[in-house]
This record gives C-alpha cells, sequence and structure tokens, in this order.
C-alpha cells in the first residue's frame, strides 16, 4: 500500500471548510477556531504555528478526529471526518492518521517494535506474521533498528521520537500529524526528526506539524500561522517538489 | 486476543504485580470463604437428611395409655397409608455413673422382637438386643457421662428405684442431637429393663410411618389424616390414643439451626466477596487511571473501544480465574473440614465427602463472574475514555472543593499547609473517597455486626439465665404436695428460697380430633408444658412481648411463651383464645399475655389456683424451684445433691433435677456454632476490609504520581510527601470508622432479630461490642498508616523526571 498523492477526485487530501471549535465555560463560551478554511495537498510538509492558545493543537485535535468540530467540515483523505462516530472514528483514525505527540506516548510494558506492530495488529492491516518484519523496516527507515527489541525507557528521547514516527507509519497512512514533536528534544536531535518528516513529505505522505518553532523553512513546505483561531498568514516556503529534492 | 495484546497483558500484570497480588488474595480469600461455606452447607445438607432418614424415623407417633398389643399393631399396618407400625415406649429416667451427677436419660425401649424397621438406630459396639440389665447407649452418651461399654451405671426411672445397669454398647442414633450438645444422655433397651426399673413392661406408643407405596410420606398433612384415621380405629377397636406427635417430616431436630448457620455464613462470605470484587473494581479502576495516556496512545493509533475493554477484562478474568483456582481446592478442603466439624456438632456420620457440581458452579461463578461484573463498570468508564480526554490527563481531577469545605480549609490555621494538602486531597476526588470509606465502612460494619452479634447470642443465653431467678430445678414424676415439697427444700442446708409450681405436658386440642404435637421422639424438641407458677413467684420474669402477665385472681386467662403461637397454635395472639388438652381434658383460655422466653420448651402459663381447678388438685405440684445460698457450680451440685437425697428419702419420684449451670451448658451448646461462625466471618470480612484499604491508599498515590513530581520541583521532601499521604491515609480510615460504628448499629439490630428469629424464633438482646470497635479501630488507622506509609515510600523513591513523564 502507498500513499495516495490525491485522492481519486483530485481534491486535497486535507480539506477543512469553515472549520470552528468553541469551547462552553462558566465564565462563556471561548472560541478556540473560528471558522477557518484549509486545504493540503499530498505530498506537503505543513508546519502550523502560532502563539499559546491560538487554536495550532485545536486543529490538529479535529483533523485527527480527537476532537470534534463545533461547526465546519472536515474531509480528510477522502473522508468526512466528522461525520465518523465512536468505533468508525478509530479505525479510521488508525488507517488513515499517524499521529505524534510531543511525549512520544510509547506504550511502557512493549518493546519498540512491538510499539510499531501495535497499530497494525489493533487495525488488522498486515497479515500478523508480516508485521514484525515490517515493524524492523520502519525502523531502519527512522535509523533505530538496533533498539527494536528494547523497552521505550531504555531509549533517549530522540530515538523514543523516532519510534513514535515508526509507529505512526505502521499503517501506511496518508496523513502524518504531528503535535509538537520536538518540543521534548534538544535542537540537533529536533533537527533530524524535522528532516525525517520532509523526507516524507518527499515520498509522498502529506505531514501536518503543529509548533511554537517560527523557523521552519528547511524543512516545511507551507508555513501556516494562527492567531486568536484564525490562520493569519499561509506561506509558502518551498515548493513540493523543491521538498522532494531537497 | 492478539499474541501482541496478549504480551501486553502480561507485562502489565507482571509490571503491577504487587497490586494484582493484592487483588488475585482478596478475591482468592473470599472465594475461599464461598466455597468453604457451600462445601460444608452441601455436606451437611445432604448428610443430615441421610443420618435422620437412615433411622427410618416415624411419621407419627401415638400416645396409646392403654398399650399396644400385637392385635392392634396389625391394625395399624393393615390401615390404608401406613406403611409399617412398631410399638415403643420412651422413659423420662436418670442416670449417674459411680456417685457422679444424675445426669438426664431418656430411656427408648421396644420389644426383644421388635425387628427395628422404625427409628432404627446403628449398633457400633455390643449387639441388640442387650442382655437382661444392660441397656445401650447412644455413642455421644458415653463421653457425657464418662463412661465406657461394660461399665455399671445407676438408672432411676421417673418415679422408680435407682438400678444398677450395665453398659452393654454404643448405638448412633441420626436422629438425636448430641448428649453434650442437649445434656441429655439417650439409651436404647427392651421391656425387660422397663421392668427391672419399675415401670410395667407395656409399650405405651404406637409408631407408624406414613406413605405411598415404599416412601414415607414428606406431608404433615397427609400424615395427619392418616394418623387420625389410625388413631379413630385404634379407639375402636378400645384402645384410645391419648395424643399424636408429628415431627416435621424429615427433618433432623437441629436442621433448622444448621440451616441457619449455613444462610450466616453464606451471606457474609458474599458480602465477602462482593467487598473484593469492589475492591477488584477499584484497584482496576485505579490501574487503569495510571494506564490513561496508553489507552489515549492506543486509541490515537487506531484501538478502539471494544479492543481495549477487551484487554483490560481479559487482565480482570486472569486475576479473577487465578484466585478462583487458587481457591477452589483449599476452600474444597476447608469446606470438607467445617463439615466435619459440624457433622460433629451435630452427631452425624458423613458417608462420603462428594461435592455437587453447582458448588463448584456456584464457586466458579462467584469467584470469576461477580468480580468481572463488578469492574465491568470502571473498566468501561476507562476504555471509553477519549484521546482528547487521555492526552489532556495530567493525573490530577479538576475538581475543586466548593463551598464550605473549600472555605474551612482555605482559613484553616494550625495544621500545616501539607496536611491542609492532605485533607484537600481527601475530599478532591470525591468519588474515590466515598469508595474507599464505603468499602473499609462497610467491611468494618459486617465486622462490628458479626463480632455484635456472635455477643448478642452469648448475651441471649445470659439472659435466659439472668432471667431465672432460682439455682436448681427438679422435675417430679407426679404431683405432691406444694406445701410439702417447699418446707422439705428449705429444710436442706444451703437452700434460701424455694417453690414448687404446677408442670405438665400438654398438647393443643383442636374439637373433634386427636390432640397432635409437632414433637421429636426425643420429647423434648418442640414440645410443649403448662406451667403454673405460684401467685407471687420471684423466681422467673419474662419480658413481656405482648399482652400482661398473669394476675393472682384470673380465671380463664394464660399467657404464653413465643414459642406457643410460632410452632404449637400458628396465629395465636393475644385477646384470641387457645385450648389445651391438660390432664386428658381440653380446656381453653384467654390468652392475656406473650412472654420471651429462651432455653424452654412451648410453654403456657396458668395461675395456681386456675391449674388446681384445671387438674382437680388443688396445692399439688410437680415441679420445685430452689435458690441456693452459692451460686457457683460446685455449690449449687452440692445442694441438689443433698436435695436429691432429701427428696429421694421422703417417697419424693424425681424425674429430672439439674442446675442452672446445665441449662447454660445445653444453651451455650446451641448458639456457640453460630457465634464461632459468626466471629470466623468478622475476621474474613476484616482482612478483606484492610486489603482494600491498603490496594485504596496505593491506587490514590500511583494516581498523583505526577502531582508529586511537581511538589518534589517546587521544593517538597520526601517526608513531606510521606505526611500528605499518611494524614490522607489515616483520615479515611478513621471516616470509614465512623461509617462502619454507625452502620453496624442498625445492622447488628436486623440481623441479629432476622437470625435469632430463624435459629430459635427469638430477638437477640442488642449488644454493641467495644473490644470489637477497639480491635477495629486499631486494625484501620495502624493498617491506614502502614498502608499509605509503605505507598508513599514508593512515591517518593520515583524520580522527577519518571513522575514528570510517566505514562
Amino acid at each position: 500500500m502507498s500513499p495516495p498523492m490525491e485522492n481519486s477526485a483530485g481534491e486535497p487530501v486535507i480539506l477543512a471548510r469553515g472549520l470552528g471549535k468553541t469551547y462552553p465555560l462558566p465564565s462563556g463560551e471561548v472560541t478556540a477556531l473560528g471558522g477557518i478554511d484549509l486545504q493540503v495537498a499530498s505530498g506537503e510538509f505543513v508546519a502550523v504555528v502560532g502563539r499559546s492558545g491560538s487554536g495550532k493543537t485545536t486543529l490538529l485535535n479535529l483533523l485527527a478526529g480527537i476532537d470534534r468540530p463545533t461547526a465546519g467540515e472536515i474531509v480528510l483523505a477522502g473522508t468526512p471526518v466528522h461525520t465518523l462516530k465512536g468505533s468508525q472514528l478509530a479505525a479510521w483514525r488508525g488507517r488513515c492518521i499517524g499521529l505524534v505527540f510531543q511525549f512520544f506516548q510509547l506504550l511502557p510494558t512493549l518493546t519498540v517494535a512491538e510499539n510499531v506492530m501495535l497499530p497494525m495488529d489493533l487495525c488488522d492491516t498486515f497479515p500478523a506474521r508480516h508485521r514484525r518484519a515490517r515493524a524492523l523496516e520502519l525502523l531502519t527507515e527512522v535509523g533505530i533498528r538496533e533498539q527494536a527489541d528494547k523497552l521505550p525507557s531504555a531509549l533517549s528521547g530522540g530515538q523514543q521520537q523516532r519510534a513514535a514516527i515508526a509507529r505512526a507509519l505502521a499503517n501506511e497512512p496518508p496523513v502524518l500529524l504531528a503535535d509538537e514533536p520536538t518540543g521534548n528534544l534538544d535542537s540537533a536531535t529536533s533537527d533530524s526528526v524535522l528532516d525525517l518528516f520532509a523526507h516524507m513529505a518527499a515520498d509522498g505522505r502529506t505531514v501536518l506539524m503543529v509548533t511554537h518553532e517560527r523557523d521552519l523553512s528547511r524543512h516545511a513546505t507551507r508555513q501556516i500561522t494562527l492567531a486568536d483561531g484564525l490562520i493569519s498568514k499561509d506561506t509558502t516556503t518551498r515548493s513540493v517538489r523543491q521538498g522532494v529534492a531537497s | 486476543m492478539t499474541r501482541l495484546r496478549l504480551r501486553k497483558l502480561g507485562r502489565d500484570l507482571w509490571a503491577t504485580r504487587s497490586r494484582v497480588a493484592m487483588m488475585t488474595v482478596a478475591i482468592a480469600v473470599s472465594v475461599l470463604a464461598v466455597t468453604a461455606f457451600l462445601t460444608a452447607r452441601a455436606i451437611i445438607g445432604r448428610e443430615i437428611t441421610r443420618n435422620y432418614q437412615a433411622t427410618h424415623p416415624a411419621s407419627a407417633t401415638l400416645h396409646v395409655p392403654g398399650g399396644v398389643d400385637t392385635a392392634t399393631l396389625a391394625a395399624a399396618r393393615a390401615e390404608p397409608g401406613v406403611l409399617d407400625a412398631t410399638a415403643r415406649s420412651t422413659i423420662q429416667a436418670r442416670i449417674r455413673v459411680g456417685d457422679g451427677p444424675w445426669r438426664t436419660l431418656v430411656l427408648f425401649a421396644s420389644d426383644p422382637a421388635d425387628p427395628q424397621r422404625i427409628a432404627t438406630v446403628a449398633v457400633e459396639t455390643g449387639s441388640w438386643p442387650p442382655l437382661k440389665g444392660s441397656l445401650l447407649l447412644e455413642r455421644t452418651a458415653l463421653g457425657f457421662l464418662g463412661v465406657s461399654t461394660g461399665r455399671r451405671v445407676t438408672v432411676e426411672a421417673s418415679g422408680g428405684a435407682p438400678t444398677p445397669m450395665t453398659v452393654a454398647g454404643s448405638v448412633h442414633d441420626g436422629g438425636v442431637a448430641p448428649a453434650g450438645q442437649e445434656q441429655t444422655a439417650y439409651g436404647y433397651a427392651t421391656t425387660t429393663a422397663l421392668a427391672l426399673l419399675g415401670r410395667p413392661q407395656t409399650l405405651d406408643q404406637l409408631r407408624i410411618v406414613v406413605g405411598d407405596h415404599s416412601t414415607a410420606s414428606t406431608s404433615s398433612s397427609v400424615i395427619d389424616r392418616t394418623a387420625q384415621r389410625v388413631a379413630a380405629r385404634m379407639k375402636a377397636l378400645g384402645h384410645p390414643v391419648g395424643s399424636i406427635d408429628i415431627p416435621p417430616p424429615g427433618r433432623h431436630p437441629h436442621q433448622g439451626q444448621m440451616v441457619m448457620v449455613g444462610f450466616v455464613l453464606l451471606a457474609f462470605g458474599l458480602m465477602a466477596l462482593l467487598l473484593a470484587s469492589i475492591l477488584v473494581a477499584t484497584m482496576l479502576g485505579g490501574m487503569l487511571t495510571a494506564q490513561i495516556r496508553q489507552i489515549g496512545a492506543m486509541k490515537a493509533v487506531g484501538a478502539r473501544t471494544g479492543q481495549i475493554l477487551q484487554m483490560y477484562l481479559a487482565l480482570a478474568a486472569v486475576i479473577a480465574l487465578t484466585a478462583t483456582a487458587l481457591a477452589l481446592a483449599p476452600g474444597l478442603a476447608l469446606g470438607r473440614a467445617l463439615a466435619g466439624q459440624g457433622a460433629r456438632l451435630l452427631n452425624l456420620d458423613i458417608a462420603g465427602e462428594s461435592v455437587p457440581a453447582w458448588v463448584y458452579a456456584v464457586a466458579l461463578g462467584a469467584g470469576v463472574g461477580l468480580p468481572l461484573l463488578v469492574a465491568l463498570v470502571p473498566l468501561l468508564r476507562g476504555s471509553r475514555i477519549t484521546v482528547r480526554q487521555a492526552i489532556d490527563d495530567h493525573g490530577a481531577d479538576p475538581a475543586v472543593l466548593g463551598g464550605f469545605l473549600e472555605r474551612f480549609l482555605t482559613r484553616l490555621r494550625g495544621p500545616s499547609r501539607i496536611q491542609v494538602m492532605a485533607l484537600r486531597n481527601m475530599f478532591r476526588r470525591r468519588g474515590r473517597l466515598v469508595l474507599s470509606v464505603g468499602l473499609l465502612g462497610v467491611a468494618g460494619a459486617m465486622f462490628l455486626t458479626g463480632l455484635n452479634t456472635a455477643g448478642g447470642w452469648s448475651s441471649l443465653v445470659a439472659q435466659s439465665i439472668s432471667r431465672r431467678d432460682y439455682d436448681i430445678e427438679v422435675r417430679l414424676d407426679k404431683a405432691y404436695p406444694a406445701d410439702g415439697l417447699v418446707a422439705l427444700a428449705r429444710s436442706t442446708r444451703g437452700v434460701v428460697a424455694a417453690e414448687a409450681w404446677g408442670r405438665t405436658a400438654a398438647t393443643v386440642h383442636t374439637a373433634g380430633r386427636v390432640d397432635v404435637a409437632h414433637v421429636y421422639p426425643d420429647e423434648a424438641h418442640d414440645s410443649f408444658t403448662v406451667m403454673a407458677p405460684p401467685a407471687d413467684t420471684r423466681l422467673m420474669h419474662l419480658p413481656l412481648m405482648a399482652g400482661r402477665w398473669l394476675r393472682p385472681e384470673d380465671t380463664g386467662a394464660v399467657v404464653l411463651n413465643n414459642l406457643v403461637p410460632a410452632q404449637q397454635a400458628p396465629g395465636t395472639t393475644v385477646g384470641g383464645t387457645v385450648t389445651v388438652t391438660i390432664a386428658g381434658r381440653p380446656v381453653t383460655r384467654r390468652v392475656v399475655g406473650i412472654v420471651s422466653d429462651f432455653g424452654t420448651l412451648g410453654a403456657a402459663y396458668l395461675t395456681d389456683r386456675d391449674y388446681a381447678a384445671v387438674t382437680g388438685a388443688p396445692g399439688q405440684a410437680e415441679l420445685l424451684r430452689v435458690v441456693t445460698d452459692r451460686h457457683d457450680p460446685a455449690s449449687r451440685q452440692a445442694v441438689l445433691d443433698r436435695l436429691d437425697d432429701a427428696l429421694t428419702r421422703s417417697g419424693t419420684g424425681i424425674q429430672q433435677a439439674t442446675t442452672i449451670d446445665t441449662l447454660r451448658v445445653a444453651l451455650d451448646g446451641h448458639v456457640l456454632v453460630l457465634a464461632d461462625a459468626l466471629i470466623a466471618l468478622a475476621v474474613v470480612m476484616g482482612f478483606v476490609g484492610l486489603l482494600g484499604l491498603a490496594s485504596a491508599l496505593s491506587t490514590g498515590v500511583l494516581e498523583r504520581t505526577r502531582e508529586f513530581g511537581v511538589l518534589r520541583t517546587l521544593g517538597a521532601t520526601a517526608s513531606a510527601i510521606r505526611t500528605v499521604v499518611v494524614t490522607e491515609g489515616v483520615l479515611t480510615a478513621a471516616l470509614s470508622l465512623l461509617f462502619a460504628t454507625v452502620a453496624a448499629l442498625p445492622l447488628t439490630g436486623v440481623f441479629g432479630n432476622f437470625i435469632g428469629n430463624q435459629a430459635f424464633r427469638q430477638n437477640l438482646p442488642f449488644e454493641f461490642s467495644f473490644p470489637a470497635l477497639a480491635l477495629w479501630s486499631l486494625l484501620t488507622l495502624a493498617g491506614a498508616a502502614a498502608a499509605s506509609a509503605a505507598a508513599a515510600r514508593r512515591a517518593s523513591l520515583t524520580t522527577v523526571r519518571e513522575a514528570l513523564v510517566s505514562l
């Protein structure tokens, strides 16, 4: 299975229309996302930046189906996410989205390889006998093949994040969503993780990353700046082809 | 489930092995208790019936004063519905070994040629029939009397002379209670022994087995109808029947007591299991809380709620199955041991220790099903958590205290902020606090209820004894002049007061029918007497349950004890009438009061004047009650011996003479088994409760690992964190103590009255055991301090980094 560059109708891989999210609080309603429109094509590496409270994580959570929008709609890899419920959402997420978190969220009692095998196991995407081989392949891809049979606690932060990226890729999702993936890493390790994302985008996956870091021009193909729940700036830093070339 | 998920499950179990062990032990102990109780109940229930049936008990005993001859016996056998019949006699007598004390002897006599097909006993030593001048004793009587086969004993039939006899052997009679428990020996002899004892050789009981084809009937009404028909036939043949005894069909005299013990054991066992299940649910809930981010991570990579639930249910199932597997064999062994103990108490032979399949099924269902069912609640909640909730979880509850508590804690001066924080923590997770306090509180309440009820049984015996203001009771073989009896007693050294009472056996009468008493062949269990105390009696004071006590001027009035409406005359209430046959004459009296009495037979009290009128023998008495100058058992026995001599010398026939201590021993024998069972169960409940406390505290600490990490980054020392945790633990335990104490009060009352009425048709006196409260307080407070200190120690060993990034 290989990620689609674009869906059959030629639509963007990520499509959000009038996407809004408000939270009811005792003091009144708070708008986290004020109705944004967004289109992301296959092979783009989008960095979503902005200050705390600008709505970055809310946007990512809505795209990943972790949270539900109060307005608008999302079509991701051809699926109208906002219409999915419970278990459908979980199954869809497992197959179509790769999620990477700031604190890695590896399961501590599973080895690194087992962590990578877990999405395949839960979504039953690969035959059981092929899963370990695939996990090792992915770990080789992210450069930590030799750590495969260790528990996450034995790995450095950067290695854990690489393992988490390998796990996110396990089911060959067309979209990779990352929430502050470098927030817990030193700058050198951050660079290598971002390189990894850039390579994935270059390989045709769509990567959308939420980050505090401002200067991502070396890695990302596009930078979206959020402010007060709205897109204040949407800059193409390099063309997708340039990204692929780099 | 896939191998990968099984691997995670296995490693999660190993990673939390101390908590898993705690859960497993809690369930195992409860399942062990439930299995043991079920096993004991199943074996005893089966064996008590088998033992009793093995005696081929008579369905009914017809008292034929004129005696039963061969012709009437044949006529009875020929009656439709009568499967078999035999003639017997039961003699009230006394027995002593050497110069030892006289003991009550119930002597069952039959013809030497009697085939012993009815009321059969199993001869264990010696042979049937015993030779002339000898008797067989029920096996429990040997120990009770301190005699062995071949020894000489002295037997004195009521109204007869002391007669030396030889113990020719022993039998097992599955139809009578153990001699020690009843303080009565049971003997078996032929009619030749009756002659030796100065009694006519007439067999005055016709015992019949009622049934269809070859099966004895278990229907009281069928037995009653047949017995009435046989009685009519006897009358037609010139052998009128005085009364009929119909014991509860197929039920051992102590079956009710045993059923109650079984019920109590099972109720407590299931309660312990329920507590253990709640404990497991709490701990699993805690584990889920600790793994909340893992659940989030799994859901983020595609896990569905069902898959998560399946994993954690499997974890719960592994624990429950392991616990059940561990508990089953010891539970069965303990149950068999308990059954053996019960059999000794009831004088039963256990033919087989096989346990019916339903016991395994129930134990398995209870051990696996109940914990899983209870665990479903937190598991469903935990597995339904969304990725968002999981990722947002930081181990701290956003709930804040509201209103009064918050203001109180904010303004609280005196305790350090760390202690205030412990207080705030306690109330912050109200659900967990309620669960912890509830779990330990319920265990404590059951612990206290168990011990309070055990105390209630002892108190019931003590109360019963204290209401008898006499030390010695002498039942006479017939009526004697009351004044003479009192004078003779008073002249005996050591006697300070004496009263002579009227006393005679009675039956409830229904016009047009031969009187039926629901009494066992030992003529003790469920029997009924009429008593006539002197108008100014000072030797007995019984509490009124309804109505009033007798007045000297009363005629036509009767006071019943609580057993009569329960056993002999159901539905009788104050204001109604009851007709009883006294001295062969039906007498109708208005019920003016019902008194509560424990340790006696069903009794109807008449004034002495009324009694004299009914019996036609004024100034006569059949019962002597005496107060001694000293009240220790040895002194009472010494006075009894002297009184016995004096009465015998004066030609007064003694049917039975006992001190109040004998009654106490007999009553203790009846209630101790219940009290002991309750104490054992209280210990099980306490154990489960303390495990619950330890687990709840460690769960609480685990959930707040990150919070403690934050505290430590702010400079909190390990000892400060320990203070928070230990203070919280001890306060939780203190709250649970309060709950347990308050809950135990009504529980003791309700439970005590329920089992008291079921076993002895008697409310239990309310007892609150302060030593039990002190013990439970010590256990919970010390246990809380120790458990929370251990949990706090583990928390303080976690590095700040580990605490902050823990998944």
